[in-house]
């Protein structure tokens, strides 16, 4: 198979690594896939310029910084040719943690956090619905995340 | 009843705790001393704090961010599942976690019974999941798929 990107095994092997450790040390790296660790360092600031990797960070716990309400909300639109002007909105909100312009019932699904119902209700409300365009809502509540990784870097 | 094991109990994280987090969110590899000298503090008690953040839960870990379009996965998409009975449930989500293209999955109110994420190459590749592993699990009675066809935005909470 040709690997995407001209990607070839040792990068996906750095990527399965520094994808659950970002602050794993590049020598480590280097050790483990047989490269030394000036071709890690390379590697990696390829896969940068390329956009294979985005960013690093520290993943937060949304419930241990008070956040307990996950939510998925579908939005239907008047028309969809606002579809832009309201993605735009939706960025302003800090608690819409994902946007999607989706197939099917609705025209945009995000996701949310909220530090509870009642602002869950505020968010949705004062917020949401008062952007110009957006129709009606449908929201989902997640009671249990029970569970979230990364894609699988090895097929 | 005892309610309070149904009470997450937050952490005490304090300002210099949450300028820490807004700076390592946003870039894993950042080094601590840069970190300490932002937050006017000492390398070793940065070090310390972050331990600490990780020790009680609010970060779970660190990661490099892939983009998945770069790595061939083309559609992602979501998909609300009905069961034949809510007893099936945990089996149902066993079967589900053994399937690495699921990326997330919940347990919802609302119509559906579970809800996931999905990323895979093609369409051909999701029809072929969906078809091949996904609805022949055993208690599943019919799923609802959506596609997204562009992702606008992926972030995390605001920390502050």
């Amino acid at each position: 198979m040709t690997l995407r990107n001209h990607l070839d095994e040792a990068d996906l092997k750095i990527l399965n690594i520094i994808s659950r450790n970002a602050r794993i040390p590049f020598k480590d790296v280097a050790s483990e896939v047989g490269i030394s660790r000036a071709a890690v360092h390379q590697r990696v600031n390829r896969m940068i310029e390329l956009g294979v990797i985005t960013g690093s960070g520290y993943y937060v716990n949304p419930k241990k910084i008070d956040y307990r309400t996950c939510t998925y909300i579908g939005i239907f639109l008047e028309k969809g040719g606002i579809y832009t002007d309201v993605t735009e909105k939706l960025k302003e909100i800090q608690e819409v943690v994902e946007c999607h312009y989706t197939t099917g019932q609705y025209g945009i699904f995000i996701k949310v956090y909220a530090k509870d119902n009642e602002h869950l209700k505020s968010l949705l409300s004062e917020q949401i619905q008062k952007i110009p365009g957006i129709s009606s809502t449908e929201t989902i509540i997640s009671l249990e995340e029970t569970f979230r990784r990364t894609l699988p870097v090895y097929s | 009843m005892n309610t309070n094991e149904f009470i997450e109990i937050v952490p005490d994280i304090d300002a210099l705790d949450e300028k820490i987090l807004k700076l390592i969110t946003k870039n894993a590899r950042i080094p601590f001393l840069e970190v300490a000298r932002e937050c006017g503090v000492s390398g070793a008690a940065i070090h310390q704090r972050v331990q600490r953040l990780l020790n009680i839960g609010v970060v779970s870990g660190s990661e490099f961010i892939i983009n998945p379009q770069k790595m061939g996965y083309n559609t992602c998409a979501y998909m609300g599942i009905y069961l034949d009975k809510a007893t099936f449930h945990k089996k149902v989500v066993e079967e589900l976690e053994k399937i690495p293209e699921i990326v997330e999955c919940h347990y919802i109110t609302g119509q559906y019974a579970i809800f996931v994420k999905m990323q895979t190459k093609t369409n051909k590749h999701l029809k072929k999941l969906i078809e091949e592993q996904i609805q022949p699990i055993e208690g599943i009675s019919r799923t609802e798929t959506f596609i997204s066809l562009e992702q606008e935005f992926k972030r995390q909470v605001p920390v502050i």
